[in-house]
């Protein structure tokens, strides 16, 4: 082996042994071989970018509702073979010891048997029976303790969210009990409790409930925050009756082909509101408005 | 030039040249090329068993997306794509330096060799200051926590503490393999400029090399995984 054979002369000693070494990993990369793949990977990116503005864009243009496999399909393809690419050449796979690769090949075998085999499971629960698809409690079963959120009891290092209710749904009645304080002492509302606000307001009017007096009070000082408004709940006009599409989204989105039950029901429901819908029967009372109380 | 004492330098270790030139392989090995081989191999199984922690990720990430579509398309939204896609570029960069540094080494490019790693090491920090500044700290902010965290008021579905517990664990493990390449790229700057590397022996620099490479790759899957659904 000439590499071996320009070593030292101590090398000397252990090459008499039989020096069946080889030559494996040692191809010297070109640079600019290096500087193309960096090329394609930069465009790759690109690519995986603009396939979701086309997506975007596609699917506004011509009203049509494009399943969830295409977008995973489409980024998956473009980041596997993104990834291809640096294994090949960054991690010289391609000029390397063949079972370098077999064990890549291997990992990645296990990987889909891993995933393919998990989501097949849950994926065709309730193929034959029904139940085995439902859910108990929507987010979370609640009776927990968790870290005290801003607004709890002086000196509290924890809060028990009650019994039904879910943990997403604890966020909006927290978010309740600080707007009625901030607002109580006259304070300005962080932007996200100011959408917050608009939003509960939406969600009560269209169930036809009364307005808790903080949001009576809200309604009052809502000019102070009307850009903040017009800026995350898309058109300005918060209790416009198109408002809620553009609530909370800061940018266009897809309708989505593939829903559950109890989502299929909020979609066609989404020009009014869906909230109470979505927190599960035991959370609607706890939930809708703690502060009227 | 620096010298270094070498341990096992045998019989022909000399003051006045490199660690590189006089380094020789452990004496379990037949030569220095069966040393690369046995060295490269055990980084490919760690590398495997380190694609297999994050496919305990994706197994999340495809039972909850499938399951719960909509918190996940909600979730996404509320996520700048052009903070991810910045951070994309510094790490493809990032691997092309890399990639450069094992070149460098090979062809005994001293200067070459630290200037990319230096590189590899700022494209890192630069990683983590735009993940933790513009990313990480208003999330925490605003409450877009994990499960038992969650107090972000504004959802569309229920399920949404489950893609932030999503992302914050995903993004999380990612950067902590990040932080843990930076503390090798200090490691391999410091011994190359020490001269410890050169045509005849890069091990470190080839290994931290496919290392950093998978960093790279688990972040090609993430981004548009994250930020880049409809």
């Amino acid at each position: 082996m000439a590499h071996a054979a320009s070593h030292s002369a101590a090398h000397a000693a252990h090459a008499a042994h039989g020096d069946h070494g080889h030559d494996h990993g040692h191809i010297v990369i070109p640079q600019r071989t290096l500087l193309v793949v960096f090329g394609i990977l930069l465009l790759g990116t690109l690519a995986t970018v603009a396939a979701a503005q086309i997506e975007v864009w596609f699917a506004a243009t011509f009203d049509v509702v494009i399943p969830q496999w295409v977008n995973v399909a489409v980024a998956l393809s473009i980041a596997a073979v993104k990834s291809t690419v640096v294994a090949l050449y960054f991690m010289q796979l391609r000029y390397d010891n063949p079972f370098n690769s077999l064990v890549v090949v291997f990992t990645l075998f296990t990987l889909a048997f891993f995933l393919g085999f998990t989501m097949l499971d849950l994926g065709s629960r309730k193929a034959l029976y029904d139940y085995k698809g439902s859910y108990v409690t929507a987010g979370g079963q609640g009776n927990i303790s968790v870290p005290a959120r801003p607004g709890a009891p002086a000196g509290a290092e924890y809060e028990t969210i009650p019994a039904g209710t879910s943990i997403a749904q604890f966020a909006r009645i927290t978010a309740a009990r600080q707007a009625e304080q901030t607002l109580a002492n006259g304070g300005t509302l962080p932007a996200q409790l100011a959408v917050f606000c608009a939003q509960e307001i939406q969600r009560l009017q269209a169930d036809g409930k009364p307005l808790p007096p903080y949001l009576v009070k809200f309604e009052q000082v809502r000019e102070q925050y009307a850009a903040i408004l017009a800026k995350k709940m898309g058109h300005g006009h918060a209790d416009s009756a198109h408002a809620e599409q553009g609530a909370s989204a800061n940018h266009a989105r897809v309708r989505t082909g593939l829903t559950l039950p109890e989502f299929s029901q909020h979609s066609s429901h989404s020009k009014d509101s869906g909230h109470s819908k979505d927190a599960g029967p035991a959370a609607t009372p706890a939930g809708d408005n703690p502060a009227a109380k | 030039m620096t010298s270094f004492p070498v341990e096992n330098s045998g019989l022909g270790a000399a003051a006045d040249r490199p660690y590189h030139e006089t380094y020789r392989q452990a004496e379990h090995f037949r030569t220095q090329a069966d040393e690369f081989d046995a060295v490269k191999l055990g980084v490919w199984l760690f590398l495997a068993t380190e694609i297999l922690l994050f496919s305990g990720l994706f197994v999340f990430y495809g039972i909850m997306r499938m399951l719960h579509p909509e918190a996940f398309i909600h979730g996404s939204s509320l996520l700048d794509w052009r903070w991810g896609l910045l951070n994309t570029l510094v790490l493809l960069y990032s691997s092309y330096t890399v990639a450069s540094a094992v070149r460098c080494a090979q062809v005994g490019d001293q200067k070459g060799l630290q200037r990319n790693i230096l590189i590899t090491f700022v494209m890192g920090l630069l990683f983590l200051v735009i993940k933790f500044v513009f990313e990480y700290a208003p999330k925490y902010a605003e409450g877009k926590l994990p499960g038992f965290w969650y107090s972000y008021p504004n959802w569309e579905s229920p399920y949404e503490p489950l893609w932030w517990g999503m992302y914050w664990g995903a993004t999380g493990v990612h950067a902590s393999h990040v932080i843990i390449g930076m503390g090798l790229f200090v490691w391999l700057y410091i011994r190359a400029r020490k001269l410890h590397f050169g045509p005849k022996h890069y091990n470190a620099v080839e290994g931290v090399g496919l290392y950093w490479h998978i960093v790279d790759v688990v972040w090609i899957f993430l981004f548009p995984m994250l930020y880049l659904i409809h």
